[in-house]
């Protein structure tokens, strides 16, 4: 993949301004607002073409056990999607016939956290967050997702656009039936 | 219990009380009789591969430990210190030399024996006698072609009778390839609040809600034909697939065509090639009908009582009882050795899109499951039965196949014989009680035209 910015932090990395700081918060608001409205269409334009969507599983292990269980993309994810994959996906909310999903999901994403750093791109900026995402359904479902994310996001003619994402999740066993979000 | 247990289920006319779902007397008897009895799933070789390498699984609701011997054997124990019953291990899998308990320090090799005591000769004064304090082995460990099992019941059949004709249809995926097989990534767990019943029935024999419930999913991502199956049920081609039953409690659903396991990957060009590479391969191994037909093509295999694997989908899943309205639902991937990283890779990835976590089809069978549930808790659902009594009566021998068979993937005919497997158990006192039935086995069949 790339000649787009990595994920991984280098040793010394350029602190953003105030004022792109300001932009990109507003950005991962915007995104959030979008994602609780359930406003796909709106969100999607956010997703850069080459998006890679990442969101690994997590197993309990020792300490002594260095195994990579983030960054390998050999292993199990959630997510590992690009962004006709994303696409996919919401497809099946078009048809109708997503029982599932009616009644709707009710949604709250509230991020946190936000650094924004320069990367060995000129127009990628790195952003870190923390999301804690809620979700309510039928009368007593509900669960929270919570945990971090380090994001590439682009700058376009057309405002920031996301490129990778990586969520991280802090669950071993989900708690709930499903991961019909996106954080 | 069992004059009950006789009113709860009539297999011939496809009755199930609610009960059965929501009955936490009944509960705890399913973890004696059917837990505590039968052949458990613990693990696949291909996950612990080396010396000392263990997986941790659960056995009904108790903890326990599977882990790679020197010799290359496989052991059993249950995860619990013979001390103060602490949990000795805390991972879900890795590799140990032994097992130390935090709470005091006893520590295990990894052949279970007791091989150190802190303070033994200072405060027990050399008295415990350690060979008496080893982990408590599950009573039988055996495999069959990479997949291990464990079994409480020392009066239970071997392995290889317990599966009974069901070898036939798990040879489509553990022996098709020369190479053998795999399972791919970490466990996906999630809970739902269902029954474990519930989810078994669902995959062991219901074609019938695929193209309802899942109508959406398959709308996003179905790129080929499956049996005629369409979204909102609106045709279905019975002469595509089998419903096959009456194998020890086993169940089997198989499309006919070779390359329908495949049907709900966006992509399927690369996974077709290599099955095209090698079906040949495949038919000299296993024979025409298993060759052509069935590998390849979409295949629900279920294991009495909690293992279900599709190969085609390829997705392998257990399900652990955590009371009697809960479960745990682990998924792998599964490959087979033979295929090329990128075909694995995309079977990963697959697996993220239609039956992960985050998978379409899931979400849609957790939303079922455990509304199906919670609709047998009340005090007049409880009271209330359920059906599986679609095509009664409609079943017999194909030439070619073990098993009292169903056309088609739409039939209740699976579910009829899960429910009567589990009255069996259920009704038993011990394994001497429990029915063997493997209806036309082909040994038989072979018999008969001799």
């Amino acid at each position: 993949m790339t000649d787009t910015a990595t994920l991984e932090r280098p040793a010394v990395a350029a602190a953003a301004s105030l004022e792109l700081t300001h932009a990109l918060t507003q950005t991962l608001y915007r995104e959030a607002r979008m994602l609780d409205d359930e406003n796909y269409k709106a969100w999607t334009e956010m997703l850069a073409e080459d998006l890679h969507y990442h969101m690994p599983g997590i197993e309990t292990r020792y300490r002594r056990d260095k195994t990579d269980q983030v960054t390998d993309l050999t292993r199990m994810a959630y997510y590992n999607d690009s962004k006709p994959e994303i696409l996919k996906r919401l497809s099946r909310l078009d048809t109708g016939t997503a029982w599932s999903e009616d009644p709707a999901t009710r949604y709250t994403h509230i991020v946190t956290n936000i650094e924004v750093e320069h990367t060995e791109k000129t127009d990628e900026f790195r952003v870190f967050s923390n999301f804690y995402a809620y979700r309510n359904r039928n009368e007593r479902d509900e669960d929270s997702l919570i945990g971090n994310r380090i994001d590439i996001w682009r700058q376009t003619g057309e405002g920031f656009q996301l490129v990778k994402r990586r969520a991280i999740l802090k669950h071993n066993v989900m708690l709930s039936k499903n991961l019909n979000i996106y954080i | 219990m069992n004059a009950n247990i006789a009113d709860l289920v009539d297999s011939r006319t496809g009755r199930q009380s609610r009960a059965i779902y929501s009955d936490e007397a009944i509960y705890r008897q399913e973890l004696e009789r059917i837990f505590g009895r039968c052949w458990l799933f613990l693990v696949h070789t291909s996950q612990i591969p080396g010396p000392g390498d263990y997986f941790r699984t659960f056995m009904g609701e108790d903890d326990i430990i599977v882990i790679r011997q020197k010799d290359g054997s496989i052991k059993a124990f249950l995860n619990s210190c013979t001390h103060r019953g602490n949990r000795i291990c805390r991972a879900d899998r890795g590799n140990a030399r032994a097992f130390t308990c935090n709470y005091h320090g006893w520590s295990f090799s990894p052949d279970g024996a007791l091989a150190g005591v802190p303070l033994e000769n200072e405060a027990y004064f050399g008295e415990l006698d350690r060979s008496k304090f080893g982990l408590v082995p599950v009573t039988k460990v055996a495999e069959y072609k990479g997949l291990i099992f464990g079994c409480w019941d020392a009066n239970s059949p071997s392995l290889e009778d317990y599966l009974g004709d069901a070898k036939f249809f798990l040879d489509v995926w553990l022996d098709a390839m020369p190479g053998g097989s795999a399972l791919l990534g970490e466990t996906q767990k999630m809970v739902l609040g269902t029954n474990w019943k519930l989810p078994v029935e669902n995959v062991c024999g219901d074609g019938y809600h695929l193209g309802w419930a899942h109508a959406g999913a398959m709308s996003a991502v179905q790129t080929m034909d499956l049996t005629g199956l369409s979204v909102g049920n609106s045709g279905v081609d019975l002469d595509g697939g089998l419903s096959v039953a009456g194998m020890n409690g086993h169940m089997v659903l198989s499309a006919l065509d070779g390359v329908s396991g495949y049907a709900f990957y966006p992509d399927p060009k690369p996974i077709l090639e290599y099955l095209e590479a090698n079906r040949q391969t495949v038919i000299d191994r296993l024979g025409e009908v298993r060759g052509k037909q069935v590998w390849g093509a979409q295949v629900n295999i279920t294991i009495f009582p909690n293992l279900q694997l599709l190969p085609g989908l390829n997705w392998f899943r257990v399900y652990h009882p955590k009371g009697h309205g809960q479960i745990e639902q682990w998924t792998w991937a599964m490959a087979e050795n033979d295929m090329p990283e990128a075909v694995k890779a995309q079977i990963l990835e697959n697996q993220c899109l239609t039956f992960g976590l985050a998978g379409l089809f899931d979400n849609d069978d957790g939303d079922n499951l455990t509304a199906c549930t919670e609709q047998s808790r009340g005090w007049r659902t409880a009271q209330m039965d359920v059906y599986t009594n679609m095509a009664l009566g409609r079943s017999g021998k194909r030439e070619g196949f073990p098993g009292d068979i169903a056309a088609g993937l739409v039939s209740e005919h699976n579910q009829r014989y899960f429910y009567r497997r589990w009255q069996e158990h259920m009704m038993a006192q011990n394994w001497a009680e429990v029915p063997t039935y493997n209806i036309n086995s082909l040994a038989d069949q072979e018999a008969e035209h001799a």
